[in-house]
């Protein structure tokens, strides 16, 4: 839920609360000095009564302002003298209704008999106003909460404006490309501690990330020429005449190994030099020259393997992108599928002015397929290949904007690469 | 040939040198830009293998000298640094090869060949040796005057082993020739084999003597003793 709802819900709820409470006491209140106000008038008309009760008979029925006089009846009962007040429907028989009335008893009496009078006064028009009034209000307070629930909205869309800036440009940062998040100036005070925080954050980290690329890459050039040294050296005592068959076997264990060391660490250099972007120029690339030639190059490992190749170019489709890693984009994935094909297997290559797709033959993945592109990732643990191939594929489709989808499908493992638009 | 090669790091010149010396070339090795420069001003060499990071100087500014004195040697690069501009800068400049360390010295040595016959054979490029001929320019191989018809991975082969007679070349070191840099040793082995069993067959069946020795678990052996 966003802060602006959850604020407007708590206002909303607190003020719906007051709204009603308020409502009802405003209602008795305003009932309670209406009443008094008539119970005034109606005092007034009783005073009025007094002056001229020596006619009584005459005064039956009679108006004392706005206040009537009911006829008198007769009590036997002399010693109530209390005055009463209450509401009472009376019937007009004119019109047949049912009208309200407030309405005042007293006794009063006289040497020898006593009359119980009744003094009312209509209440249609001030019930009304009461009505009326309390129907104001209501909207009055209804349409207040509406137009502050409002401002309320707008306001906090205007206050919040610079956090979500801020927070698109947090999501858009990229360490790859920018060395700090740029974020713009804000008049509210948090906001700006908070854009200030991230500011030396970003650059933190960036600077971390840089110097820690700059370690691995001079780490791992400084190997190569130990390395060097090792194959060297290695490839020297080869060449000794007379060398036992078990010695021999002791140095080419060892030389393996140290040419797999040497050719990790050069596919590393090669994954940190694609991320530091190190191969900023751009040539137009006509990846079907690049595809045959190396098809060609592995043309009798295809044959040995029997692999039955399928080809279909699309002439003339070209993309923007760097020499060096459309060479070597390509030489994966070809690679690739001939690695991990199987005997008498298929390998389809198919390129138009979209894309590239590229499928082997080979068993179903034993691993989650989303894990095809990671680095160090093997299908299997027994494989001496070195687990970077798809990692650097990856890296370079990143680079260039190509969208690359892995997918399992008829016993072939399909690889599409999708070009960016031109 | 006569050979200057400048390495600051001494263990790997010796056995560069050592291979180089047991291959017949004369080998001088400096470990300075200081040096190294004042060789190139006063000698003439076939070829000069470089390392680009000295610990005084770019090996780059070297091969700028020797271009200068309009020396006729060819031009090795070894470099630690894999990063295609140095390689491009290198070869723009006149370099004929440029090789990142770690590399094979069975790989060093069929560049020099290679450059040896550009230097000293120009105009009837061959390589011949006792029954075979290559015509490595137009890429074919007489075997007692016969045409053997080879692919081009037995045929690159075949210039490989002859460049490294009588020495022991590992399966890696071969694969890396055939397939460069980024082909896993591990799955080309078998495709070595294929190759040099072809390859052998080919060429006992025109009368050649069967000069490739297998060393067993360890790789191959173009064998002339």
């Amino acid at each position: 839920m966003k802060l602006a709802t959850k604020s407007s819900l708590n206002f909303l709820s607190v003020a719906l609360f007051t709204f009603l409470f308020g409502i009802i006491a405003f209602y008795y209140t305003l009932r309670f000095q209406v009443d008094k106000f008539i119970n005034n008038e109606l005092n007034i008309a009783k005073v009025a009564f007094f002056e001229k009760s020596d006619n009584l008979s005459s005064l039956e029925g009679t108006y004392l302002g706005a206040c009537q006089l009911m006829p008198l009846k007769s009590v036997a009962n002399l010693n109530d003298t209390l005055v009463h007040f209450q509401d009472t429907l009376i019937l007009n028989p004119q019109t047949k209704k049912l009208l309200p009335y407030r309405q005042m008893t007293f006794v009063i009496s006289t040497k020898h008999s006593a009359f119980e009078v009744k003094i009312i006064r209509p209440l249609e028009e001030t019930d009304r106003l009461i009505i009326n009034l309390f129907l104001f209000m209501t909207l009055l307070v209804i349409l207040l909460i509406l137009i502050l629930l409002i401002i309320n909205q707008y306001s906090s869309h205007q206050l919040w404006k610079d956090f979500y800036i801020s927070l698109d440009k947090i999501n858009k940062f990229n360490l790859d490309t920018q060395t700090e998040i740029d974020l713009p100036e804000t008049e509210i005070k948090e906001f700006e501690d908070l854009n200030t925080v991230l500011c030396l954050m970003s650059k933190r980290i960036a600077s971390d990330y840089s110097r820690m690329k700059e370690y691995t890459e001079n780490a791992s050039h400084e190997i190569q020429t130990p390395l060097a040294i090792i194959n060297a050296k290695l490839e020297m005592l080869l060449q000794c005449k007379e060398l036992p068959e078990k010695q021999y076997q002791i140095i080419a264990d060892a030389s393996e190994a140290s040419d797999r060391l040497a050719r990790l660490n050069k596919t590393l250099i090669l994954l940190t030099r694609i991320e530091n972007r190190q191969f900023p120029e751009m040539e137009t690339i006509f990846p079907q020259e690049i595809i045959e030639r190396q098809l060609e190059n592995y043309e009798e490992i295809i044959q040995s393997k029997r692999i039955r190749l399928s080809t279909s170019f699309e002439p003339n489709v070209s993309i923007q992108m760097n020499p060096t890693l459309s060479e070597i984009l390509f030489l994966n994935l070809i690679k690739n599928a001939i690695r991990h094909n199987i005997p008498n297997g298929l390998l389809i290559l198919k390129l138009d002015e979209k894309g590239m797709e590229i499928a082997n033959s080979g068993d179903i993945l034993k691993v989650n397929s989303d894990l095809l592109f990671n680095r160090f990732y093997k299908s299997t643990k027994s494989s001496k290949s070195l687990g970077l191939g798809l990692a650097i594929v990856k890296k370079i489709t990143e680079l260039f904007q190509i969208e690359i989808n892995y997918e399992y499908k008829e016993n072939l493992h399909r690889i599409y690469l999708q070009f960016p638009p031109k | 040939m006569k050979i200057l090669l400048i390495e600051d790091e001494v263990t790997l010149a010796s056995s560069i040198e050592d291979y180089l010396v047991d291959e017949g070339h004369i080998c001088e090795n400096v470990g300075t830009f200081e040096v190294a420069t004042e060789k190139i001003e006063l000698y003439e060499y076939d070829c000069l293998i470089v390392d680009i990071n000295l610990p005084d100087g770019s090996g780059l500014d070297l091969i700028r000298l020797a271009k200068k004195r309009k020396l006729e040697s060819g031009i090795i690069i070894i470099s630690a640094r894999i990063s295609l501009e140095n390689r491009i800068e290198g070869l723009d400049i006149g370099a004929d090869h440029y090789l990142t360390k770690p590399f094979h010295l069975a790989e060093l040595n069929a560049h020099l060949k290679s450059i040896n016959r550009r230097i000293h054979f120009s105009g009837s490029n061959q390589i011949n040796y006792n029954e075979i001929r290559i015509l490595p320019d137009e890429r074919r191989v007489f075997v007692n005057n016969k045409e053997l018809s080879l692919t081009r991975k037995e045929f690159e082969l075949l210039v490989f082993f002859l460049a490294n007679k009588n020495k022991v070349i590992t399966k890696a070191g071969i694969a890396e020739h055939l397939w460069g840099d980024y082909m896993d040793t591990a799955d080309s082995f078998d495709f070595i084999y294929t190759h040099i069993k072809n390859l052998r067959h080919k060429m006992m069946k025109t009368g050649s003597e069967d000069y490739i020795k297998t060393i067993y678990g360890v790789g191959y052996k173009f064998d002339v003793s």
